[in-house]
């Protein structure tokens, strides 16, 4: 009896996507064939691709040749806690408002308007969110944008200590229908605030961080973010522990 | 790489990378969206893709996206057994519990995903190596230890 190399997981998903050339094909399909082991392994790939087909997105390619995203990894956040932001961002929040009005930076190209809605969930439980929300570990934030025109949007964060991580990534938007999308709060502690932008094309997340770096403000000064190509508006997330 | 080759591309692949993506995330939303970045990086560095093992190329790239994404999120901070995907009867008391949660705090993020795809997806260690392109005798030692710890810190916590 002749021993067989083991099977990669690449080749038996070439296999099953028919991806494999004709030899490396019957040769494949005799071994399994032969071993029932090998084939239950096939039968399982075969079942989670048929789950994975299910409503696959369509793949929406850029607008031009530009790099489009840039997706940074966030180390573990710190738990130091920041209180100096706090004053500064309840005074910003004066007026709270439920649907906040367009913003968008005095350079801008694309002239497109959104609405945006915030919720916060807490056990269940929503309240609309205005310009600042105080929140901790395990919350949720929802989001929805309704855009006037067709475009990107995005949701970019940037935290007290100027680290900047994308909460959700450049989707496309289409004029009038609500985009949603959520993010669940980690255990950091300090103050961070969540720009929304709506944009002709996708947007690195390196030019928020540029913009970031340009303003030299401290973030409850930061409703915009001067430079930032797109219209944005942001919420200051004040991050506190449970009591 | 031509805008209809890259769409084509994404026609026979797609369906392969979120797959991936889904047992190394460990749910759907993360998922989608390791498997768009996943695409839009591989857009961007199309012109330096020499044509050659496309599928393997994609899967390169889908494992450091979702990697990035576990880093971002760190899903398992909900609850690390239900993520993992342990059944009901072996779970721990409430005081294990947070134990598992400091575990894992101090967890590195391949360790967990490497966790994750023995456990909760029960691929092989040959399977797990191949995907983050390492010996199956480093795979081997790292799932030992995390197992090991996550062993200790069960049964102080009163676990079975």
């Amino acid at each position: 009896m002749t021993a067989h190399p083991p099977v990669s997981r690449l080749d038996l998903e070439r296999f099953v996507l028919g991806r494999l050339d004709a030899p490396a094909r019957a040769a494949l399909t005799l071994r399994i064939a032969q071993d029932p082991e090998l084939e239950a392994r096939v039968d399982r790939l075969r079942a989670e691709l048929d789950a994975a087909a299910i409503d696959l997105p369509p793949l929406v390619l850029p607008t031009d040749d530009r790099p489009v995203l840039a997706v940074v990894s966030s180390p573990p956040r710190s738990t130091r806690h920041r209180w100096a932001v706090l004053g500064g961002g309840l005074a910003a929040a004066a007026g709270v408002a439920l649907v906040l009005l367009p913003g968008g930076g005095p350079d801008e190209r694309f002239r497109g308007s959104f609405e945006l809605e915030v919720q916060h969930v807490r056990a269940g439980a929503a309240t609309p969110v205005g310009l600042l929300v105080e929140a901790r570990a395990g919350d949720t934030l929802q989001y929805t944008v309704t855009s006037a025109t067709d475009g990107w949007w995005m949701v970019a964060d940037i935290q007290d200590d100027g680290e900047v991580s994308m909460w959700t990534p450049p989707r496309r938007v289409q004029a009038g229908v609500p985009a949603t999308a959520a993010v669940q709060l980690d255990g950091y502690t300090g103050s961070e605030r969540a720009y929304f932008i709506v944009s002709e094309a996708p947007m690195e997340l390196d030019r928020v961080r540029a913009a970031h770096a340009a303003a030299r403000s401290p973030l409850a000064e930061l409703d915009t973010l001067p430079g930032l190509p797109g219209t944005h508006r942001s919420v200051l997330v004040v991050r506190t522990v449970a009591p | 790489m031509t805008d209809p080759e890259f769409q084509a591309l994404y026609r026979d692949t797609a369906v392969a990378v979120r797959a991936r993506c889904r047992a190394v995330c460990g749910n759907h939303a993360d998922a989608d969206e390791a498997l768009q970045e996943t695409f839009l990086r591989a857009w961007r560095a199309r012109d330096r893709f020499d044509g050659r093992h496309p599928l393997a190329w994609l899967m390169t790239i889908a494992r450091n996206t979702s990697l990035d994404i576990l880093r971002r999120r760190r899903p398992w901070r909900d609850d690390p057994l239900v993520w993992l995907r342990i059944p009901a009867p072996e779970r721990s008391s409430a005081g294990a519990s947070l134990d598992i949660h400091r575990l894992f705090d101090e967890i590195e993020v391949e360790a967990a995903a490497m966790l994750r795809l023995r456990h909760a997806e029960d691929w092989r260690i040959s399977e797990i190596a191949e995907h983050f392109d390492t010996s199956e005798r480093t795979v081997r030692r790292r799932l030992a230890a995390a197992e090991a710890q996550a062993r200790t810190l069960l049964s102080a916590g009163g676990a079975a």
